[in-house]
């Protein structure tokens, strides 16, 4: 440990970054995170929307009135006057999310008169992408509300451009964890019991062989093994969330990170439209097809686009067997479940393995509290909706569930969902700007498309023949 | 007055402000966040340009105060 007499001395640079070094550095966040992070921001939004739906249903009322979604159309008059005839409800929703936002953001330090007209502009663009989606021929085109809010993002980002300053209104991450814990609410805790189990032995068998894969071929072409690991955790465990957390415990070089932040990117924008396309050419099972994707995306927001975009293609085409929940149950308990809930134990790991075989220093020890500190929170939020529902519903039976639960209370918090989903959909491509990227070379290429190939393969295996019985009756 | 561990988290070359990190890491925002649970407080060290955990330290260490 250095003391101030030591001889380092800062540069007139440091000197001036010292100065703003306190506005740069956050004193350990610690239970502080209850209102300084998305994750439990993500709790606060996506619980308190469920409380507020349970309270009006067992008042005999609904939320359903405020949860608006466009209506079926077949041509753009239909569109139109279905919109204009609901326009206060529309404009009612836009400002129960900017009331919600409003408090959030507040609390997280973002600056307000930059998310305000940004996230207007979010808005407006997913009220087009869902009356887009909503068009009774969308599905034969493959005009998804997620792909079609990811190109149309991308293409606005990459070839128009927006100022910077309107990245605060594009949370992805913040969006995709409210609706996790919304889509909480429409998944009976009883499956996540039932197929939990499966769901872990499943991603596990496939996250430690896909890390191996990437880490050994990395140290192979000889990459640094800081950098094999990252790279490994981002098609293994949990995307770019998951390369940050490992880049953190092993102490990865500043370069590190940013290229495996890169490969995940690609890879997972690629498998958002390959993964639904294979799956529907081989016909499989709406829950098949989710299961598959829950092992071989890379990050949560994408995973959901190509989920939700294969159930919407299973709910409106007859030749496709399955739900759009099949789909997107069959996701959330692969990724959500099997994979992300993992990370602090990764991250524990690969700390101790970094610090007591890579790097021997002294004084350095990996804290088992950080299993905590990393553990993705928003899932709290997720099970507890599940279990709010799933008591407040015991009592119905199938049918008054169809008749009354679903039209009254689920299904409003369902719409709200697709909302939050569409908003993280289209930040994602807003945001996905290629010539920001950091360039990452061929080697880790290399490394990450292996343990892409092999990922994609034993996912397909495990989901479409191994444990295909289990995600072809997730509904029953 | 408490004295401070001698960690990353309370050295002068050591920044985590989550809006710097997504600035200074390209892409962290576009499928994950500096606002996230998975980082805890996770920084960059400017003096050895790594991203490590704020419970590390080095022969480097210099306090804040």
């Amino acid at each position: 440990m250095a003391n101030q007499d030591d001889d380092i001395k800062l540069s007139p640079t440091e000197e001036q970054w010292d100065e703003e070094a306190d506005d740069l550095r956050l004193k350990s966040v610690g239970w502080k995170e209850l209102w300084l992070k998305e994750d439990w921001w993500a709790i606060w939004v996506g619980l308190g929307i469920v409380l507020v739906a349970v309270l009006f249903f067992l008042n005999g009322g609904s939320i359903k009135w405020i949860a608006i979604k466009p209506g079926k159309w077949d041509n753009v008059g239909q569109a139109v006057s279905d919109l204009v005839a609901h326009l206060p409800q529309y404009l009612a929703m836009f400002f129960m999310w900017l009331a919600i936002f409003y408090v959030a953001v507040k609390a997280m330090g973002y600056k307000l008169g930059e998310f305000i007209p940004s996230f207007i502009f979010v808005f407006v663009f997913s009220v087009i992408i869902f009356i887009i989606g909503a068009w009774t021929h969308a599905h034969h085109y493959n005009l998804e509300p997620p792909l079609v809010a990811l190109l149309l993002g991308m293409l606005i980002s990459n070839l128009i451009g927006l100022p910077a300053w309107m990245d605060t209104g594009f949370r992805v991450e913040f969006y995709i964890k409210i609706g996790i814990v919304l889509l909480g609410a429409t998944l009976p805790f009883t499956l996540i019991i039932w197929a939990g189990p499966v769901a872990i032995l499943q991603a596990s068998i496939v996250s430690i062989t896909t890390f191996l894969v990437i880490f050994f071929v990395a140290k192979k072409l000889g990459l640094d093994r800081r950098l094999a690991a990252t790279l490994g955790a981002g098609g293994a465990v949990c995307g770019v969330s998951g390369a940050i957390a490992i880049a953190g415990a092993v102490g990865a070089k500043k370069e590190h990170a940013p290229i495996a932040i890169t490969m995940v990117i690609l890879w997972a924008i690629v498998m958002i439209f390959f993964l639904p396309l294979v799956s529907r050419l081989l016909g499989l099972h709406a829950g098949v097809a989710g299961a598959w994707v829950g092992t071989s995306e890379f990050a949560d927001a994408a995973g959901f686009a190509a989920a939700q975009a294969y159930g919407n293609v299973a709910e409106n085409l007859e030749k496709i067997p399955g739900k759009q929940d099949d789909a997107v149950w069959a996701f959330t308990l692969m990724k959500v479940v099997g994979r992300d809930v993992w990370i602090g134990i990764w991250a524990f790991v690969l700390a101790l393995i970094s610090t007591m075989k890579w790097e021997r220093k002294a004084g350095q020890k990996p804290n088992p509290a950080e299993i905590w500190w990393r553990f993705p929170k928003f899932v709290i939020g997720f099970v507890i909706a599940s279990v709010i529902i799933t008591l407040i519903t015991k009592g119905y039976s199938f049918q008054d569930y169809g008749k009354i639960v679903k039209p009254e209370l689920v299904g409003p918090v369902k719409t709200l969902r697709t909302w939050a989903f569409i908003f993280c959909f289209f930040s994602i491509g807003l945001t996905t700007r290629f010539r920001e990227l950091a360039s990452a070379g061929i080697k880790p290429f290399m490394a990450f498309t292996t343990g892409v190939v092999v990922n994609v393969i034993l996912g397909f295996i495990l989901s479409a023949i191994v444990f295909a019985s289990y995600w072809s009756n997730l509904s029953h | 007055m408490s004295k401070k561990k001698a960690v990353c988290l309370h050295c002068t070359h050591f920044r985590n402000q989550p809006d710097y990190l997504e600035k200074e890491i390209p892409g962290l925002k576009v499928m994950s966040s500096g606002m996230a649970s998975v980082r805890a407080d996770d920084g960059l060290c400017l003096k050895r340009d790594v991203y490590l955990a704020a419970y590390y330290t080095c022969e480097a260490y210099r306090s804040e105060s």
